[in-house]
Order: structure tokens, then sequence, then C-alpha cells
């Protein structure tokens, strides 16, 4: 006798204590932003006014080592922690309640090409101004996304910034494809029949007075809750993706009917199961996360500056520019671009299809996702975090110091690393194998389900090709001693 | 609830303005008033001696003082060098022994506190240390003086 199959039930994180009615308390958000903001405050402070000495600064040791570090550690163990309370986004909320009216954004930019051009700026920016060794132009940087997200925010009437424009949301989102959690819903039916889609919509548009919702234990109006529904405009039983997802839970908080979880999943569900969007913008992206791992660890490598001076003295140019645009426009974009699509046509012909070669790139890339993830791990989490978290306690002795007050004692400097040094280079070689094993595995389920017959070894060969390449470059490249770019050039 | 979390963040934030306007006593520090000269033995990867001559203004050496250094590179996260020195060569000169331990840009800051209690303080540039592996032990002095004179090294200009 056939048995009807039922879905396993989900594991929901709103329903842990203390957790959860934090999370979809009206102001839960508010909480993690505000905390966040008065750490973005402090870096704003110590950048324009503190020494302009890196290493002792908070606003070069936070946002290049504990940010870039806890970020990648929480999509490892739960998902876009950092968006969910980004500071910047409080202005956001404002501006929004500004300009009710706001016009869309331009059809032509509703894809990630823009973010995608963004994020390849983002790293060539980081490396050519030296961010990481000017608190100045690290701060300015906080000050320009505060700036921009606050008028894009007051100019359209979507959340403009976060899914378009943001280089680190961008990044952010790409990472949490891999994240154990995703926003999603208890029963599909509640959504089918519910009137308001407040998920969406937001209970500020639907609400009426005379129609008591229930919330919690208690009943309210709708227009009581005025919780914004989601910025991204993603419906909450549809989503299959983290992708654009800022964890804000605003649907959660907005929903009415208290259907709205977050799910713990698989981390590789999304990724080897998902609807994964046939969009050659997206497709790109993944590629150009993916190469960019290796491209960022490049750019803090001896052979890149002896590249560097070469394509200086061949192009007859003093400033490091150029020829620094020209590496990382090879190692960001033309050989995962060029790579992706020549991996795609290749196993089109190989299997014999006649689809699109946009179709075939959609349905392998995502294989690259865990390994990338998987290699920014190593180098955010494992190397800078794990080997210099430490020195952010005598930093900030250090600041106290400088203001006297005196009652945490003077800086320890020689405090850095949280693990022994010698065990990171292990930690990081095994990182990335871990991320090697989960992108095959996602390869073969993605061949899995190629349409008509599966996608065999052979199909998949371009890309465990790709794959077992970026895993050798990797290794190369972090074996490699780190040297830092110097601050004059001299190609 | 929302316009109190607003004025509460609104307040914070000019408490720190407020505050910006004493800056921080590092950012604020000038001159030491002492002659304070570094000299590096070798200027590549790997071990060194750090030769610190600190005089008075009128050019006399100082033999009694303390001198501590703290060797940073340009970028956060870098566990510093340290090194401490008390014994002079009789004409101010105190040798310290350091290790580069990355190729890059390096700062080491000086610190000189005086038999009296009086501290001075001195940072100096040394850009671009070569990745070039080096060992004082196998090092003759010619080398160190060559490796020397390709070093830009410069004090400071905070």
């Amino acid at each position: 006798m056939a048995t009807l199959k039922r879905p396993q039930p989900r594991f929901d994180v709103l329903k842990i204590p203390v957790i959860g009615p934090l999370l979809r308390w009206r102001w839960g958000r508010l909480v993690f932003q505000t905390i966040l903001l008065l750490i973005a405050v402090l870096l704003l402070y110590d950048g324009f006014t503190g020494p302009q000495f890196a290493p002792e600064n908070l606003s070069t040791v936070v946002t290049w080592i504990h940010y870039r570090g806890i970020i990648v550690f929480g999509f490892l163990l739960l998902g876009n922690i950092f968006c969910m309370g980004c500071p910047f986004t409080i202005p956001r909320t404002l501006a929004k309640r500004l300009a009710i009216n706001g016009g869309r954004w331009p059809a032509f930019l509703r894809n990630k090409w823009l973010a995608i051009g963004l994020l390849f700026g983002f790293f060539w920016a980081y490396e050519y101004f030296d961010l990481f060794a000017s608190p100045l132009l690290t701060v300015w940087i906080i000050a320009g996304y505060f700036v921009a997200s606050f008028f894009l925010e007051a100019i359209f009437s979507e959340s403009v910034f976060c899914k378009y424009v943001c280089p680190l949301g961008t990044f952010n989102f790409v990472s949490s494809t891999v994240s154990p959690v995703q926003i999603s819903v208890e029963s599909r039916d509640v959504c089918s029949t519910c009137p308001g889609k407040e998920c969406i919509n937001g209970t500020t548009q639907m609400g009426t007075v005379d129609r008591p919702v229930k919330q919690g234990q208690g009943t309210i109006s709708l227009d009581s809750i005025q919780v914004l529904g989601c910025g991204t405009e993603l419906f909450a039983p549809q989503i299959e993706s983290n992708l654009d997802c800022t964890m804000c839970l605003d649907c959660v908080r907005a929903c009415p009917h208290e259907n709205v979880i977050l799910s713990v999943r698989n981390p590789l569900k999304e990724t080897s199961e998902g609807a994964w969007p046939q969009r050659w913008d997206i497709s790109i992206l993944v590629l150009v996360f993916a190469f960019s791992a290796l491209g960022n660890a490049f750019g803090m490598v001896g052979p890149v500056f002896e590249l560097e001076a070469a394509l200086a003295n061949g192009l007859n140019v003093q400033d490091e520019a150029l020829p620094l645009l020209i590496i990382f426009g090879v190692t960001n974009l033309i050989l995962p671009i060029g790579l992706g699509l020549l991996a795609a046509w290749l196993s089109r012909a190989i299997a014999n299809r006649t689809e699109s070669l946009r179709i075939t790139l959609a349905r392998f890339v995502p294989s690259l996702a865990p390994l990338a993830f998987s290699i920014w791990l190593a180098h955010y989490g494992g190397f800078h975090f794990l080997g210099s978290a430490a020195t952010v306690f005598p930093v900030f002795r250090n600041f106290m110091w400088d203001h006297n007050w005196f009652f945490l004692g003077p800086p320890d400097w020689t405090r850095a690393a949280v693990l022994p040094i010698n065990w990171l280079d292990p930690l990081e070689m095994v990182t990335i194998l871990i991320g090697l094993l989960a992108s095959l595995y996602v390869l073969n389920e993605r061949g899995k389900r190629a349409p008509n017959k599966r996608d065999g070894m052979l199909v998949q060969l371009p890309w465990m090709l790709i794959l077992v390449g970026l895993t050798l470059a990797s290794f190369w490249i972090f074996y490699l001693p780190m040297e830092m770019r110097g601050v004059a050039f001299t190609g | 609830m929302m316009k109190k979390i607003y004025l509460l963040s609104a307040c914070l934030i000019c408490a720190f303005l407020l505050a910006a306007c004493g800056g921080r006593n590092s950012a604020n520090s000038g001159s030491s008033g002492l002659d304070i000269q570094i000299d590096a033995g070798s200027t590549s990867v790997g071990t060194t001696d750090l030769m610190i001559t600190v005089k008075d203004t009128d050019g006399n050496p100082i033999n009694d003082a303390t001198v501590d250094i703290k060797g940073d590179m340009s970028h956060a996260g870098m566990q510093p060098v340290l090194g401490e020195s008390s014994a002079s060569n009789g004409e101010g000169m105190y040798m310290i022994p350091y290790e580069w331990t990355m190729a890059g840009d390096w700062f080491v800051t000086v610190n000189v506190t005086l038999a009296d209690g009086t501290v001075g303080s001195e940072r100096f540039d040394f850009n671009g240390i070569s990745g070039e592996m080096s060992d004082m032990e196998d090092m003759d002095m010619e080398d160190s003086e060559m490796n020397h004179g390709d070093m830009e090294m410069e004090e400071a200009t905070e």
C-alpha cells in the first residue's frame, strides 16, 4: 500500500527560548542594529580622530579583522547575520518613512550586474588604496555606506541599496546560499488564503483599523503594528534561496498569522536542490565570487608584486592603478567568466543538449559556491580572524588609555592570535578540502537534476577541473608567505 | 519607543563627537625633545639587531635610559615585535634583537624612558622590508650595510 510522503518537520530557530522571542519582537532587529550602530560610531570616531596608524586604530582593526571574520563564521553557523543587524539600514528605515511615494529602481538595473561591478571595484579599491592600512579611508567608506543607503532608500520605494547596490550585501547574499538557516513558512495553505500578504506588503499598507488580527497571545489591530514588509520583495512561501534575503525578519514580524519561520536546513540544500535562478547575472556573480576569493588572497603575496612591476614596466606607468586593474580584471572577471562559459559549453556539448548556454551554466555554477565560501572562510576566518582577533584587546585598552581611562590597565601588545599560529595552515587546508568535497557533492546532485537524463561524470568533468584548479591555486597562494603591499609602488 | 531609540542614538553620537574634540593622546603626541636615531642591521625578513641612539638636545649621548621598541606593520592584525634594552654602549647606543616577521612596510616605535622618568617617543618608517630571508648569524657586516643602503627609512611624520 502506497504511503503519502510527508515533509519532515523543520526546526524553527524562532522557537528557541529567549532567542526566538527576541528575534520576533517588533524592536528585535533594532537591538542588533543599535549595537552595531554604536560600534560603527566608535569606529568613525577613532578613524577620524585617532592615530592614523592602522595597527592601533579601532576602525582598521575591527573592520578588516573582526567584521570580515565574524561574518564568515556567521554564515557557517547561522546565516546572514550582518545584514540582519546592518547599521546602515537604520537611517534607511527613516528614509523609507520620509519617502513614502518613492519611485521604482530602473528596470535595466534590476539585476546583479551593478552589484558585480561594485564588488569588483571594492576589491580593487581595497588593494589600490591600501584600505587595510588607512583608518581614515576605512571610516570614509563606512560613512559613505550610511549616506548611500539613506539617499537610495529616500529616493526609491524598495530596498534598492541592499538588493542591487551594496557590495557587502552582494558578498553576504552569495555566502548565505550555503548557510544552515532560511526563511520559510509553517503552512503554505495559510499563505494562499492570506488576504493581506503582510510579509511582503508590510502592515502599514494593508491594515484596517476595524480588522483585528491575532498577534501572540493578545489581539491588536494591524494598523498599530506598522512593520515594513520585505524590503527586497521576497514572498515568504516562495523563498527557496537566501539570495536577496537580508534576514531582517520583517516578514516574521509582519505576518499576522505567525506563519513565517526561520528554518534549519542542510547547508547544501539550496545549491544542490534549490530552484537556482537561471539568470546570467546570478551565474556570473557566483563565478566572480569564487574567483575573487583567490584574487583577493593573491593580492597579498609576493608574485603579484612582481607581476605588477612587470606590467608597470611594460605599460610604462608609475601608478599601481592600471597594473592592478589588469591583474584583477583577469583573475576576478575574465578568468571566471571565460572558464565558466567554456565549462558550460563543454558540458552541453558532451551531454549533446540543445539548451541555452545560460541554462547549462545555471545548472552547474551553484557547485562553486561551497568551495568559494570555504576559501573565503579560510582567508578571512582562518588566517585573519583566528590569527589576529585578540589584537582588539590591546588596541581597545590603548584607546581607553589614550582617553585617560586607566581602569583596564595598559595594553598588552603580545596578544594577537586566537589559536596557535602553526595550527592555521592545516586548518585552512582542511577547510578548503571540505569545501571541495561539498562542491563535488553539489556538482553531482546538480547533474542528477538535468532534464531527461542525468548529466554524468563526463559532463561534470569541466566543472571538476575548475573546482580542483581553484583548490590547488588556493593551496599555492595560502602557502606563500604573506607580503604586505608597500605604501609606495615601485613599478 | 522608536523615537526614544533614535534620540538615544543621536545623544550617543553627539557624545562621541564632543569627545572627538579632545582626540586621543597618541594621536596628538608630538616630538619627544630627544634626538633618537635608529639603524637596522638588516632589512630582509628574518632576525636582526636594531641599534638605537639616544641623545639630548645638545647632542650629548644618554646612557642611563631604558629603551623599548614596538614594531608594527602598516596594516592591522599583526602581533607586534617587542624589545627592550637598558644597556648602552657608552655612546648612547642601545642594541635590541629584532625580527622582521613579514615582508612589507613596517613602523618601529621607540619609547625612551630617562632616569628621571622623562619619556620620549618617536616612530620610524621602514618601507619595503624584503621578503628574502636573512639571518644575522650568517650575515657579515658588509652585507648588512649593503642592505641598509637599499632601505628607505625615515622618521614618521604623524
